[in-house]
């Protein structure tokens, strides 16, 4: 059974999603501050960690940055629902995905399941075990199972949201992924309109991986199409 | 204090003044030469001159010559020369007073005896070759002010000069009251386009009169004028954000409701989750117009093909339609690209279109065309046409103001909040376009979005 974090200053609407996402079998603790919140998910003790940008003592970001110094736990950001630019600081510090506040549960259970099953090892959106746990192409590794990625031997921490999106596109190497593909497989839900976050994830991938050897860039953006991993020639 | 009042009033003043003194100064002026000229002779050798003058006018070219000699003499002179015939009638036909006929017709009677000392003074008369005789007789009477005035060549130096130089003094006033009540002006037109940080004290400089004081005025009404708003889009803003908060609290008993209540209430829950969201929907244009009207963060703009924009608004908007029985049409001629912010530009045609999906009769289709603006060449015109009540003339205009409710039992039974537009018009404004709505002649109403050229 799956433990979350869930981190709000609103006392009373974090009991009630505790009670909602219980009875959607998870188990969940809260947090109302920041700095409870940052020492609650550097435990290790969640599998997910929900954060509301505002919180006292330290916000949401604050939590997020300090947290991705010591975990790669998935985080799911709560954001004002008319600041983009929330969205895109969150993704940009390694959150796997956001939400804009007020929400229907509904929704945020959605999103929790899909975080969840793309972090579970081993199991990506929706590939068939592989036949050899290694994917590799060039300088790049990736091991299926564990879901540890290594550049020029090097590894390279990532956030499992980031893992997914570079195994769909390593996977289909060489060829364009539409956004609404790579949204379905690597992030388990539907693309919506002006929605930045595969576009920070790839911008995040690109800043971890770093060019390819003669220096192109490794995922191109196809403009209003998608994205490409480009295969060495 | 009062520079301006005062300035006002000398310069009026002065220019009256020196107006009256040089009208003074060329009356006295002419009747000083009128005075030397009779000094500088006798009445007596003037009247031998004039006498002689006009003979030899009339020997050299007879009567036309006399009466030219006479028309001429009477222009440039003050006092008129009579010529007068045996009739007792002037040559020029100007009016001879009866004073003086009665003088002539004494004359004759009245021979001075030859020696008596009047023998060197000729009589004053003139023959023409034709043998009639013309006296010349002065109307020292006839000097008149009309007839000074009449007389433009003695006036026209000093006049002149007076006229020259009020029309310096008044160019000059006028210039220096209507520039800075111009500057004001446009800064009053800057205020009124929405620039609320434009004052117009820079502009006036170092002035320190009533003009001054009316731009600090101004400059004073528009600070409070700012303040209130920005005090007000706070309130706005802040309400708005602190309603989410209990919303997000509902939303989340609805979702615990849900997971816990039979199949009997679903339809109620439903129900409350539908209001939810409009609420939610309604804060959140609230929120994006005041975001809109602060005119902080200007939006990152890209090159966006208008084509994919629009099938996406109409795609979506025609879903709304056809629960209504109506269709949405999008015609394009060849593809646009625009330079904009795609959620910005979204929001606006989605708002445009979903009004016209609005209002639009049931079983009608509203049509979204795109086409080449005619007014603005390179700019592009998206035209929105419903088949629906129009709006009433006067109401026009207002259409676009926020919370108005142009028709307000229809409105509210269509759901509406009024800001759609609203929103709509800011955001076409911060793309340098422009947005407006008229009456179909034959029906329904069209709105125009005009967007400027991606270069």
């Amino acid at each position: 059974m799956a433990r979350i974090l869930l981190a709000d200053d609103d006392v009373e609407l974090c009991e009630m999603l505790r009670d909602y996402l219980a009875a959607e079998g998870y188990t969940v603790e809260l947090a109302h501050d920041g700095v409870n919140a940052l020492a609650l998910a550097s435990s290790g003790a969640f599998d997910l960690v929900v954060l509301d940008v505002m919180m006292p003592g330290k916000n949401g970001f604050d939590v997020l940055r300090e947290l991705r110094t010591r975990a790669l736990t998935p985080v799911l950001m709560l954001t004002a629902r008319d600041e983009d630019v929330d969205a895109i600081v969150g993704l940009e510090l390694g959150a796997d995905d956001y939400l804009g506040k007020p929400c229907n549960p509904r929704v945020l259970a959605a999103r929790v399941r899909a975080i969840l099953r793309r972090a579970e090892p081993g199991r990506a959106a929706d590939e068939a075990p592989p036949v050899s746990p290694y994917l590799r192409l060039g300088d790049l590794e990736m091991h299926t199972g564990s879901r540890a990625v290594s550049c020029g031997g090097t590894a390279v921490p990532m956030t499992s949201t980031e893992y997914s999106v570079l195994e769909v596109l390593l996977r289909e190497a060489g060829r364009v992924v539409p956004k609404s593909d790579l949204c379905e497989r690597a992030l388990g839900r539907k693309l919506t309109r002006y929605d930045r976050s595969l576009d920070m994830h790839v911008s995040n991938l690109r800043r971890k991986l770093g060019p390819l050897a003669h220096g192109a860039e490794r995922i191109v953006t196809v403009r209003g199409v998608g994205y490409q991993y480009v295969v060495a020639p | 204090m009062h520079g301006l009042f005062w300035k006002f009033f000398l310069s009026f003043w002065a220019a009256l003044v020196l107006f009256a003194a040089a009208s003074v100064l060329a009356t006295s002026h002419y009747l000083d030469r009128l005075r030397e000229q009779e000094d500088a002779t006798t009445p007596h050798a003037q009247r031998v001159h004039n006498l002689g003058a006009a003979q030899a006018a009339a020997d050299n070219a007879g009567l036309d010559g006399l009466r030219r000699w006479a028309r001429e003499r009477d222009r440039s002179q003050a006092v008129p020369l009579l010529v007068i015939d045996a009739r007792g009638r002037d040559l020029l036909g100007r009016h001879v007073p009866a004073r003086l006929l009665e003088h002539l017709d004494r004359q004759p009677s009245h021979r001075h005896p030859p020696g008596d000392g009047h023998e060197r003074r000729p009589r004053p008369v003139v023959r023409v070759a034709d043998g009639r005789s013309y006296r010349l007789i002065p109307d020292y009477r006839a000097v008149t002010l009309g007839r000074v005035l009449r007389r433009p060549r003695v006036l026209v130096l000093p006049l002149l000069l007076a006229a020259v130089v009020s029309v310096l003094v008044c160019l000059a006033l006028a210039r220096y009251l209507t520039a800075p009540i111009k500057r004001l002006r446009a800064a009053a037109e800057v205020y009124a386009a929405g620039n609320l940080d434009h004052r117009v004290g820079p502009a006036l400089g170092a002035r320190r009169d009533e003009i001054a004081e009316l731009g600090r005025a101004y400059d004073a009404m528009a600070e409070r004028l700012s303040a209130l708003l920005q005090s007000q889009q706070r309130l706005l803003r802040d309400v708005s954000h602190e309603l989410r908060s209990p919303l997000a609290r509902l939303q989340a008993a609805l979702g615990l409701a849900r997971q816990r209540a039979g199949e009997a209430v679903m339809p109620e829950l439903d129900r409350i989750e539908r209001e939810a969201d409009r609420l939610n929907e309604l804060i959140g244009q609230v929120l994006s117009l005041v975001r809109l009207d602060s005119g902080l963060a200007p939006p990152e703009m890209e090159p966006l093909e208008l084509g994919e924009l629009l099938d996406t608004v109409v795609g979506d908007a025609a879903l709304e339609a056809h629960a209504r029985g109506c269709e949405v049409r999008l015609e394009m001629a060849g593809a646009v690209t625009v330079r904009g912010n795609a959620a910005l530009l979204h929001s606006a045609l989605e708002n445009v279109v979903r009004n016209a999906v609005r209002y639009t009769a049931p079983g009608t289709t509203v049509v979204v065309a795109t086409l080449p603006d005619p007014l603005r060449p390179g700019w592009v015109l998206i035209q929105v046409r419903d088949r629906g009540p129009g709006v009433a003339e006067e109401q026009l205009p207002r259409l676009f103001e926020p919370f108005v409710r142009v028709d307000e039992s229809r409105d509210r039974a269509s759901g509406g909040h009024g800001l759609g537009l609203a929103i709509a018009m800011r955001a076409v404004r911060l793309h340098g376009g422009e947005l407006d709505a008229r009456n179909h002649p034959e029906g329904g109403l069209t709105l125009s979005v005009r967007l400027p050229p991606s270069r």
